[in-house]
């Protein structure tokens, strides 16, 4: 049977309109050139191009990428040794170095698809879904904590970050992801799964004692519509707020058009995590509970329902007039948008509640007590919370109205696509089971997933080979602007899209179509063919594969996978910093971040981050050099090394260099570590002589030894052939 | 032409993404080099310039942030017309503003501070800042200035970056990405706590934003390492530290001649010199048991109450002294200055911890010869309103406050711009945020329209578009 989410997809197809299906009139602020500009043509079929040496082409991707090196006369360089490929690939797809069992077994591998073989396993593995689902989190600034003063935690927000490391693992299809995302509640509003997914809905900061409310709400939305712009659409919106965006053909209109998409979500965090059966459950259970305490209950209430008014005003008087005249007026004499200010500013009402028992009258405090205490006799009978989640709903079926500020408010923005595309309102198609809800976000998913739809297919693809190569075919991944890079290889930019919609959204079947093609496998040393850098120094032609930086993440989690502590417990709610779970399992606290994804320039949880901007600064130096935490990671190594190597030193630096580069020393670094291992213990015996005092026969590491080797391990973690990817 | 500049922007982006955190030395001499290739900034499409604009006396920046909100009529700004407006609502002539805790209508509360005018310039300050009063005389009041925040995060986030939402570099590293360091050493960009509390909104607040994380601030914490792992683990000396990193120098040297195209490899070699001397000149640049007993009596390092402000601001010196661009000191991290109650009370600890100090620096860059080569700033991240709170307190005010500044080519003795009678909203000369950053740059040698750094499709400025330099204050 077809899902839901399917169902719908399929049915807005043919209703739709994209603007180049239809005559577009006459928008006077578009140019010829606007219309023209390549990102908004059609995704072409392009004809893979004839090269001279296709004996070297593993798949059209490198046609495309050959004809251009071809034109410019230089040479691709030859394939990487297999060692330096599943150290790349691996950690490419998993985020983790191999293991030296695995480079061996890959090395020795005589089947001519080892390699195929390899790819496969890798995308099989649960670790592909952490890495990749860290990137996309990155992208669409996920976070714990709400990031104002007081930074509150929000408890169920991993669901969402598990969410999307499902996703990944399970390849769903691109569109079904998009869609649910952007609409899940909207699509199937009592599956828990689908409402997860809406958790991108609410990854905008929150700031707990704001009384703009009005202001609050406004950059809320922004957020939405400029996020939601930049990762589906690569369109920097944005710019597009305060005025017509200067260099790219959309309007001011077009971005209120986007933003009523969203003007009426609203937080829903009550909703139980939970299956139906489970919901009827407890709610038979609740009932059974209710009937029974009813008479002590409403005692109860007697009692509080004043303290809780009471203290409520505390926090009701902060707020202006206008708005406590919202929150005590009946919520169907107000206007959706009313409602929803009135919603936000009810979430700090709430918060006073815990105050609750500060307000009791004095006189009234002991009786409350017994109270209480006899309505926990009852608790054996009441039935456990069960668990909620974090998604939005719709305040209701009729959408707040959306007007661009300054404007005349009688000038209402109907929700619409950017007019460069189609300049028509869009037609609002919700889910007709489900009518509590506008139908408005579905309806722009609907058109984000449509496959005539321009940009979201080039800006998938677009930031999958951005993370394989370090440079996207368009250098600006959110950014398919005039402002942005334009493509390197257009053509290739278009037969990935296409090759990506028939493949069915699949990002998996696009990373084997990357990962297999000669250009993926090429070394990241120029090796005989040496091209002069001045030719194409930037290496747009991909003559050659960059050498990478690690992620943050991956600097952590591959430190940890030497080290011998990482724990591959996957999903639950993120654990503190110290914990030696992968980096993706962390909480993300805005205000205080994780000291790799500080330092390593990690997402700081606000911006929109497509890839990592590496920089080399000192404070990353200190971090590894003189780190407690990359210290104490050392000890571990050394710990292990000294489990398997016994009683030979070279063998230790043997293993110590296999597991941090995945190869062994030469002759000649095999006789460097030596030096510095004898030189390094010497002197650290001549300082503390007692340092060997405690050699037990069983490892040939006393104390200074011993030392020496935690150096030694720990600078083979500073150095760049640790730190970078070939 | 075109393909021509757009690699020259990479490159020189690059470099100085690979500057080392701290304007390093190799970055300062490619970039020499850039300039012989004949490429320009006029061609620029990152805009990054690394030279001032035009020439300006100030060279570095000490921000004196009062994180909480200093009440501007209580200490700078006097309101005599508060006193008959004393325990009623503000007039209906004002125009209602919404404030954090929803004060608009409660009682005016008139100052309890003595206010004389001081100096030859007869500039005017309250009781509370004995100290400052005798320096008066060397700064310019700013009584006008506004901003858009509400809360602490917000509006903290906005003088520091011009916008409330986070996510915007920080106008130190603005300063940073346009001028470069002056010392290899250390970092160009440096943050002084006063206590170990954080700063509301933490790192937001000296963060590069979406620049590369070199322009970011560092952390100066409070207590006996006050740069994050400056020093080695316990245990390892000198030698065995230096053995280490000779040893390390040899992995990435190999590594580096097998991909000799990848000079960001050769940066991170750099960066691991930089960071051993940074180690050593670091280390020197904090210690303030080097100075002379009567220059940390002047800060008031031997008192209790003005230890750790006094401690903050000579730190702010010797940085300054070192070349640093960018010093912010905190007084109060953690919204100390927030008087929602007790004003009288709070504000009297507030001041006496942080009048001594700020005066001992300004007297100390003066004698020294510095003061007209470093722009020194006052405030917090708004003011505070006539309105009472909670009885004897004030809630936040952003719609009207005062902040001064010193030194950095300023003219002295100024009192520019006005709030209305109460003190509620700022009225003649106003002067937003982005204007305060604007004048900051522009005593740099910065125009802050100029400054521009590309990020998703959009030229980015430090002021948004919309910051002028206050013309009364540059032009004198």
């Amino acid at each position: 049977m077809m899902k839901p989410i399917e169902r719908y997809l399929l049915v807005s197809f043919t209703i739709i309109l994209l603007g180049r299906m239809v005559a577009i009139p006459s928008e006077p602020s578009f140019t010829e050139e606007d219309r023209a500009y390549w990102a908004y043509q059609p995704v072409r079929d392009p004809v893979i191009p004839p090269v001279k040496q296709s004996a070297w082409l593993n798949n059209p991707i490198d046609a495309f990428i050959l004809k251009k090196l071809e034109d410019a006369g230089i040479q691709p360089s030859p394939q990487a040794i297999r060692p330096v490929l599943i150290r790349r690939v691996s950690l490419n797809l998993t985020g983790l170095p191999p293991s030296p069992e695995e480079i061996e077994a890959f090395s020795a591998d005589p089947d001519p698809d080892a390699y195929l073989k390899l790819v496969e396993r890798l995308l099989a593995s649960p670790r592909y879904g952490e890495y990749w689902g860290r990137y996309w989190l990155n992208l669409v600034r996920y976070s714990d904590s709400n990031g104002f003063k007081s930074d509150e935690y929000r408890p169920v927000a991993w669901k969402y970050r598990d969410y999307v490391i499902k996703t990944f693992n399970d390849d769903k299809p691109y569109h079904q992801f998009v869609t649910e995302q952007l609409a899940g509640d909207e699509c199937e509003p009592d599956n828990p799964q689908s409402l997860v997914a809406t958790g991108f809905l609410r990854l905008w900061p929150y700031e707990s004692n704001q009384r703009d409310v009005d202001r609050q709400w406004a950059d809320i939305l922004n957020e939405l519509t400029n996020v939601s712009g930049e990762v589906f659409l690569g369109m920097s919106i944005g710019c597009a707020r305060c005025h017509d965006h200067k260099f790219d053909p959309i309007l001011q209109k077009d971005y209120f058009r986007l933003r009523s998409f969203f003007a009426s979500v609203f937080p829903a965090d009550d909703i139980p995590d939970a299956s139906a059966s489970e919901k009827g459950d407890y709610n038979e259970r609740l009932d059974r509970w209710l009937t029974t305490t009813r008479s002590i209950r409403e005692k109860l209430e007697e009692i509080e329902h004043p303290a809780r008014k009471k203290a409520e005003d505390v926090s009701l008087l902060k707020f202006d007039q206008r708005y406590q005249k919202i929150l005590g007026a009946a919520q169907e004499t107000l206007t959706p948008y009313q409602q929803q200010i009135r919603k936000m500013a009810n979430l700090q009402l709430q918060k006073e509640h815990a105050n609750v028992k500060k307000m009791i009258r004095s006189e009234e405090i002991d009786q409350w007590n017994e109270l209480r205490k006899k309505l926990k006799t009852y608790d054996p009978l009441k039935p456990t919370r069960l668990p909620t989640l974090m998604a939005v709903r719709d305040i209701g079926p009729i959408a707040p109205k959306t007007h661009i500020p300054g404007k005349p408010s009688d000038a209402e923005i109907q929700p619409g696509y950017p007019s460069i595309l189609d300049p028509f309102p869009a037609v609002i198609r919700g889910n007709a089971e489900y009518e509590n809800s506008t139908g408005r976000r579905l309806t722009l998913a609907r058109w984000i997933t449509h496959p005539d739809n321009p940009l979201t297919p080039r800006v998938l693809v677009n930031r999958i080979w951005h993370h394989h190569f370090e440079a996207g075919l368009v250098k600006t991944p959110n950014d398919f602007g005039r402002q942005g890079h334009g493509p390197s290889h257009p053509e290739l930019l278009d037969w990935l899209a296409r090759k990506f919609l028939q493949g069915n959204g699949s990002i998996k079947n696009l990373h084997r179509l990357i990962l297999t093609s000669a250009v993926y496998l090429q070394s990241a040393l120029n090796g005989k063919t040496a091209v002069e850098p001045t030719i194409d120094p930037e290496n747009r032609l991909l003559w050659r594969m960059p050498v990478r930086r690690l992620t943050a993440e991956q600097i952590r989690d591959s430190i940890l996978k030497v080290s011998g502590n990482l724990d591959l417990q996957m999903h639950g709610e993120g654990r503190n910093y110290d914990s030696y779970r992968r980096s993706v399992y962390l909480k993300f606290i805005r205000n205080t971040r994780e000291q790799f994804v500080e330092a390593f320039d990690g997402s700081d949880g606000f911006n929109s981050m497509t890839h990592q901007t590496v920089t080399t600064t000192a404070p990353q130096s200190l971090l590894l050099l003189n780190g407690k935490w990359t210290f104490q990671q050392s000890r571990f190594f050394v710990e292990r090394i000294d489990e398997m190597a016994g009683l030979d030193s070279a063998a230790a630096i043997q293993n110590a260099y296999r597991m941090a580069y995945g190869r062994s020393p030469t002759q000649d670094e095999l006789q460097k570590a030596e030096e510095f291992l004898k030189e390094t213990a010497s002197e650290i015996q001549y300082e503390k002589p007692s340092a060997n005092s405690s050699q037990d026969g069983k490892s040939i590491m006393g104390k200074a030894n011993r030392s020496a080797m935690i150096d030694f391990c720990q600078m083979l973690l500073n150095s760049n052939e640790f730190l970078y990817v070939q | 032409m075109i393909a021509h500049s757009e690699l020259a922007c990479d490159r020189r982006d690059f470099l100085m993404r690979a500057g080392g955190g701290f304007g390093s030395m190799a970055l300062t001499y490619l970039l020499g080099r850039d300039r012989t290739f004949g490429s320009t900034n006029a061609a620029h499409p990152a805009g990054i310039s690394h030279s001032p604009h035009h020439s300006a006396p100030a060279k570095s920046v000490i921000f004196i942030f009062l994180q909480g909100g200093p009440s501007h009529i209580d200490t700078f700004d006097p309101k005599p017309a508060l006193d008959k407006m004393a325990g009623k609502p503000l007039p209906p002539s004002f125009k209602p503003v919404i404030t954090a805790m929803g004060e608009f209508h409660s009682p005016v509360l008139p100052s309890r501070r003595t206010f004389r005018k001081h100096g030859q310039s007869g500039i005017w300050v309250s009781d509370w800042l004995p100290h400052i009063s005798t320096i008066v005389d060397e700064i310019s009041v700013v009584r006008s200035c506004w901003m858009d925040g509400l809360n602490h995060v917000g509006s903290v986030c906005q003088m520091n970056t011009g916008s409330v939402l986070a996510g915007r570099p920080s106008i130190g590293s603005w300063a940073v990405y346009g001028l470069g360091s002056l010392n290899d050493n250390l970092p160009a960009f440096m943050v002084i706590l006063d206590r170990k509390a954080n700063v509301h909104g933490g790192s937001r607040n000296w963060g590069s934003g979406f620049m590369p994380a070199t322009y970011q601030g560092t952390l100066l914490k409070n207590g006996d390492e006050p740069f994050e792992n400056l020093n080695p683990p316990q245990g390892i000396g000198d030698t065995r530290q230096r053995r280490k990193l000779s040893y390390l120098k040899n992995l990435n040297q190999r590594f580096s001649r097998i991909h000799p195209h990848q000079s960001e490899l050769e940066a991170r070699i750099n960066a691991y010199e930089l960071a051993y001397r940074m180690q050593a000149d670091a280390s020197e640049a904090v210690k303030l048991d080097e100075e002379p007993p009567h220059i940390r009596e002047l800060y008031g390092m031997d008192e209790k109450h003005t230890a750790d402000m006094g401690k903050s601001c000579l730190l702010a010196r010797r940085m300054v002294e070192r070349g640093v661009r960018f010093v912010q000191v905190y007084s109060g991290a953690g919204n100390r200055w927030d008087a929602h109650s007790h004003i009288e009370k709070n504000h009297t600890q507030m001041c006496l911890e942080s009048d001594k100090p700020v005066a001992g620096l300004i007297r100390d860059l003066k004698q020294r010869g510095l003061l007209e080569q470093t722009l020194v700033v006052w405030g917090g991240e708004f003011g505070r309103t006539p309105m009472s709170e909670k009885g004897d307190g004030r809630d936040h005010n952003p719609t009207g406050f005062t902040m001064w500044f010193a030194g950095g080519g300023v003219p002295a003795g100024k009192t520019i711009g006005t709030t209305d009678e109460a003190g509620l909203y700022a009225v003649e000369d106003r002067t937003h945020v982005r204007d305060l950053h604007a004048t900051i740059l522009h005593q740099m040698g910065l125009n802050a329209m100029d400054l521009t750094y590309r990020h998703n499709g959009k030229l980015e400025n430090p002021v948004m578009n919309t910051g002028e330099p206050i013309r009364k204050l540059i032009h004198s």
